[in-house]
């Protein structure tokens, strides 16, 4: 510490402090994986609505009202979401500590010390092969410590993997 | 790995546990078998799921008809499968403890061998349930402080209680804590028993029993006349008022709730003990009356403890002590105590005080409310929207379940009339709701430890050590990012594994984090 002002507050080092934005972005390949699997969740449940509505009503326009708000926000959520996630998600790896930022409406910001991390692994789905992305996962001795970072391109996400697991390995303990 | 046989001995002290070594030589250890009394516990639960009917047919003279008769089938099935599969387990399952480690082996088809190395267990429970217990029986369950996976533990279940008692002490290389020692910290007090009685089950248990014992009758034959049952209840409460009766029944049902509620308390805590060990690094816990639970905290998985103040215990100021610590999982059964805690309901004072003994200096100060810092007027407001929006919710849904059974007569107009007579109690509970889990929240950083509080039902003050904190996570809605609020967790290994303070500053939500976990953010702050 270098507060040597008398009489300084000694519940705030500094004023008052904010976290940054993480360094790097995902790769851009993750708009098109969000966007799919908003499609994927929403048609199904465009079609769950369609098939309730129109069995409690027996009524084409009483469906069709219902159904059109459903569609816009569906259309809306596909449309906007993948977008205003690319602009959220970011990370960052620094020497002592991996930095997240995701989510969209709801946000979070993850850290963990590199002296805590348990397991590092790579995680392919279907879609992400397809794509060439691969989503990095770090986890801690914490159920809710784990760090994922969703759409790496490929090779990146091998480097960073090799990385992460060197510096972990070189720090000692059983991370709890 | 055993040509060192001297060496280990002295490194773990435990002259008992080598004993099956003859004349000095490494020797294969004997495989031991379960207990062959679990069989006769199997074949007691089969008369014991018959009971029911038994009782049905004979006391209230149910009728065995077709449906009876498929229900008592199954019940015998279902009992005969499990004493089958029991009597299957008892002959293929062996254990043995070597120098080096517990082994378990079960199963025929799929052959299955457990072992937990015994350098890594870090606890040995022991838990006897009713009929175990009638027969000397014990489970016991050895953990190695992983929560899953190889090496997470072992579950002998069941042998007898002396052998489960003579695993305890070798694995541990303990001796039988229960002796009146200097070390005891906490004892079994019929003073605390007005906490217990400060539960939900007060008011829960009437419900739920009633409910399952009309399930269990009418399962089993016996459909009680719902109408007859209005008939009797109007003869009895007849000449009294409306108010009256419904004071009446209110009443029953929470005597009855506090009598459940004591005979609950008296079966999970009558014996109850906490004791600590400093010289072996133990805090010992022992409770129950028919089910005796019994084991052994290692102190240094402990990472804090947590207070839990329920809506009835808060105007009695009494608490519930929760330990926080790593490889506990978090619940035991919806019938036994939370395997994290460490007493029954009692004051808060008290708790406080045992917290303070547990984990040395500072921990009973940093439970005081007084001390603690509040949070930012908009996490009022965010509260008061939510209690807003749920009455809103609440009034008219209440409405019209009333018009569904008709307690509400009328169309469109008396829901109308009846949503909004309801929606001013709503909003008041609502309200108030909102200005109480406002003044709940706090938080504060000690020199040792961090401190959250927050709840509306449960209070949960949480003292977690800093060094126990592996990470941080700072989470924030769209509605928060507005306010400049964000919630930010401590994450850790122990206990609910994330402590959290809702609706922070942001900037003070920064520094909380930053200090608490010193240069571990330092990279990623803005200057």
């Amino acid at each position: 510490m270098t507060e040597t002002v008398p009489g300084a507050s000694h519940d705030r080092v500094s004023g008052p402090q904010r976290l940054r934005e993480p360094a790097n972005r995902v790769d851009r390949r993750s708009i098109t994986m969000w966007r799919l699997r908003a499609m994927g969740m929403s048609i199904p449940v465009l079609m769950i609505v369609a098939y309730v509505a129109a069995t409690l009503t027996a009524d084409l326009g009483l469906t069709a009202a219902v159904l059109a708000p459903a569609g816009v926000a569906a259309i809306a959520y596909v449309a906007i979401m993948p977008h205003w996630r690319y602009r959220v998600h970011r990370w960052e790896v620094a020497e002592e500590a991996v930095y997240t930022r995701s989510g969209w409406f709801v946000q979070e910001w993850r850290i963990a010390p590199m002296s805590r991390i348990q397991t590092v692994d790579t995680v392919r789905g279907p879609l992400q092969q397809w794509l060439g992305i691969s989503t990095v996962t770090v986890t801690t001795a914490s159920a809710a410590g784990s760090i994922e970072i969703e759409a790496l391109d490929r090779e990146e996400a091998e480097r960073l993997v090799e990385r992460l697991t060197q510096a972990t390995e070189a720090v000692p303990g059983d991370a709890t | 790995m055993t040509d060192r046989p001297g060496e280990r001995q002295v490194q773990r002290q435990d002259g008992e546990s080598v004993a099956p070594r003859a004349g000095g030589a490494p020797t294969e250890v004997p495989w031991s078998r379960l207990d062959p009394r679990m069989l006769a516990i199997a074949v007691a639960r089969i008369f014991i799921s018959i009971l029911p009917f038994a009782l049905a047919l004979t006391i209230f003279g149910a009728d065995l008809d077709r449906g009876v008769r498929t229900a008592l089938i199954a019940a015998v099935a279902i009992g005969v499968s499990g004493a089958l599969s029991e009597a299957f387990r008892w002959w293929t399952a062996r254990y043995r403890v070597t120098d080096e480690r517990v082994e378990l082996r079960s199963g025929l088809f799929t052959r299955e061998a457990r072992w937990a190395p015994r350098e890594r267990i870090r606890t040995v429970d022991l838990k006897a349930g009713p009929l175990q217990r009638l027969f000397g029986l014990c489970v016991v369950r050895i953990g190695t402080g992983r929560q899953s996976g190889q090496g997470a533990g072992l579950r002998l279940d069941a042998v007898h209680t002396r052998e489960g008692e003579r695993l305890r002490m070798m694995l541990l290389a303990t001796e039988s804590p229960w002796g009146e020692r200097p070390g005891l910290l906490a004892r079994f007090r019929l003073s605390r028993l007005p906490y217990s009685l400060l539960s939900w089950w007060t008011l829960g248990l009437p419900v739920v029993v009633l409910g399952g014992v009309y399930q269990l009758l009418s399962t089993a034959g016996v459909r009680p006349d719902e109408r007859e049952l209005i008939e009797i209840a109007t003869e009895r409460f007849g000449p009294l008022p409306f108010p009256a009766a419904v004071t009446a029944v209110v009443a029953t049902l929470v005597a009855l709730g506090a009598l459940g509620a004591a005979a609950y308390s008296f079966e999970t805590w009558w014996r109850y003990r906490l004791a600590r060990r400093p010289g072996e690094g133990v805090i010992a816990l022992r409770h129950g009356l028919i089910t005796l639970r019994s084991k052994d905290l290692e102190e240094r998985r402990m990472r804090g403890v947590e207070l839990v103040e329920t809506i009835p215990l808060r105007p009695a100021r009494g608490a519930e002590l929760r330990a926080i610590m790593t490889g506990l999982s978090a619940t035991e059964s919806p019938w036994g105590a939370r395997a994290e805690a460490l007493g029954p309901s009692m004051s808060r004072t008290e708790a406080a005080a045992i917290a303070g003994r547990l984990l040395g200096d500072g921990t009973e100060e940093a439970t005081n409310a007084a001390r603690l810092a509040s949070h930012p007027r908009a996490a009022l407001r965010r509260r008061r929207i939510r209690g807003v929006a749920a009455a809103a919710i609440a009034a008219p849904a209440a409405a019209a379940i009333g018009q569904v059974t008709g307690i509400v007569a009328g169309g469109a107009p008396a829901f109308a009339a009846a949503a909004a007579i309801l929606l001013i109690p709503a909003l008041a509970i609502g309200l108030w709701a909102a200005r109480d889990a406002y003044r709940n929240l706090g938080n504060r950083l000690t020199s040792r430890h961090l401190v959250t509080r927050h709840g509306l039902l449960r209070r949960r003050t949480a003292v977690l050590e800093r060094d126990g904190i592996v990470g941080w996570n700072f989470r924030a809605t769209f509605f928060q990012r507005r306010l400049g609020l964000v919630t930010p967790t401590a994450t850790t290994a122990a206990g609910r594994g994330a402590y959290y303070a809702p609706d922070m500053d942001v900037g003070d939500a920064t520094g909380l984090a930053d200090r608490a976990s010193p240069g571990l953010l330092a990279p990623f702050l803005d200057e």
